[in-house]
């Protein structure tokens, strides 16, 4: 069970369960009455490769190609890669004994490189010792579902008595004023929550929804307004 | 040009180029180099269980077997539904008048994403256009290719323009007192990929 610790509008925490919404792809891919598995083969060897039939054949790789097969090796291609461990070659395509150093590049819009640095490894932030805060920044529903893009939904769970009137109570709140309001992680819940270390920041709305003595609160994450990217710098 | 968008609101048809937006060209991203001694980038590769075969990028492929070893071609295979019933394919609907109806906002906060379109309006009645701007959605069917299963697509404007949010439904579940969450073990940790921090706000 995934646990998150969260603060009310009272200053009043708890920590209860979690479950990621998904959805349940409706069909699969197969042949009728057959049982089918889908597997991973090795369909060629390094000599196989591009990089290497372009040097060893220069102006003839063509013809070679369509003459002697330069592309297969019967013996070796078709072997079932049942698991394997990653390596690092060095950039001369030596193998390297120690762990890489690793660096963090930032993007630009526009597909350039800004910015070279040392990663910096971001633990999560739900389960903390600091609550996820409730900010009290509230917004229309019909607002917030135009505005931004949702890429993950979290349902909020009580895990007993006292914390079903704690989320029953917020869910009718928010039902009742028809609004989400922003939640956010850290000690004044200003920071995006992360889920899991190195995780994707995301901005937290909780939607609220009752039915009687039922409820549901809804954590809908986004990492993405729904704007339009600005043309100078996505070029 | 790519296939418009067609849709048909109480009689009236909408058309509507598209173009996919996705988070890296708003915000950029971010990702990690691993790199040499000498500061050169390294070569991620693969070794084999066995310990026989360096693997590096190109030299696999993946298929679906027979339990007697044969490759089945991902042109023969068919779509089935979890009691193994045969499906019929479902037509791509770009390019092709989709029937659309106004939704509850429920149903738009229960989508789980897939993908969105930034749309240039190439034809938008007055009566649509005000449905838009009230603040409703309207659904209609989506599928981009031919193939055993339509996604559900989302029509909003806001002030940025129109745009389609295509995925599929989740079902919140209703939570009573009584309910008793058992222990599961189950790791719900999702692959998260590494863009760069969240500057929205």
């Amino acid at each position: 069970m995934r646990k998150l610790h969260l603060m009310n509008k009272e200053n009043r925490d708890a920590t209860v369960a979690i479950t990621s919404l998904k959805y349940a792809k409706p069909f699969e891919m197969g042949l009728p009455n057959k049982d089918l598995k889908f597997k991973r083969y090795l369909s060629a060897t390094e000599e196989n490769l591009h990089k290497h039939l372009s040097s060893l054949h220069g102006d003839n790789y063509a013809s070679q190609l369509i003459e002697s097969d330069p592309e297969i090796d019967i013996e070796a291609i078709g072997k079932f890669i049942l698991g394997s461990d990653v390596v690092y070659l060095s950039n001369k395509g030596e193998l390297l004994y120690a762990p890489p150093k690793t660096v963090e590049v930032i993007i630009a819009p526009d597909g350039t490189e800004k910015e070279r640095r040392d990663p910096e490894n971001i633990p999560g932030n739900v389960d903390d010792e600091l609550p996820v805060r409730w900010t009290g920044k509230k917004m229309p529903k019909s607002k917030v579902a135009v505005r931004f893009a949702f890429k993950r939904t979290i349902q909020l769970k009580h895990v007993d008595g006292l914390t079903y009137d704690y989320l029953f109570d917020m869910a009718k709140e928010l039902e009742d004023e028809d609004v989400m309001v922003l939640v956010g992680a850290g000690s004044k819940g200003k920071e995006p929550l992360i889920f899991q270390a190195n995780g994707m920041p995301y901005r937290g709305f909780l939607e609220g929804r009752v039915d009687g003595k039922k409820y549901q609160l809804l954590l809908h994450l986004s990492n993405m307004e729904l704007k339009r990217p600005n043309l100078e710098t996505a070029k | 040009m790519a296939k418009l968008i067609q849709i048909k609101f109480n009689g009236e048809e909408a058309q509507f180029s598209h173009k996919k937006v996705d988070r890296s060209k708003l915000y950029g991203s971010r990702k990690r180099i691993p790199l040499d001694p000498l500061g050169e980038n390294c070569l991620r590769c693969e070794l084999s269980d066995d310990g026989s075969t360096l693997i590096m990028t190109g030299m696999t492929s993946q298929g679906y077997f027979d339990n007697d070893i044969n490759w089945i071609p991902n042109k023969e295979l068919i779509g089935m539904d979890l009691s193994g019933k045969v499906l019929i394919k479902i037509p791509a609907t770009l390019g092709v008048t989709q029937e659309a109806s106004l939704c509850e906002l429920e149903m738009l906060l229960d989508l789980a994403v897939d993908s969105i379109y930034q749309l240039e309006p190439e034809e938008v009645p007055k009566s649509i256009q005000t449905a838009l701007e009230s603040g409703k959605t309207l659904n209609f069917p989506f599928n981009y290719r031919e193939d055993y299963h339509a996604e559900s697509a989302y029509l909003i404007l806001n002030e940025e323009g129109y745009f389609a949010l295509i995925g599929n439904p989740v079902k919140p579940e209703w939570m009573e007192l009584e309910q008793v969450l058992e222990e599961s073990f189950e790791n719900e940790v999702e692959d998260d990929n590494d863009d760069l921090d969240f500057e929205m706000f």
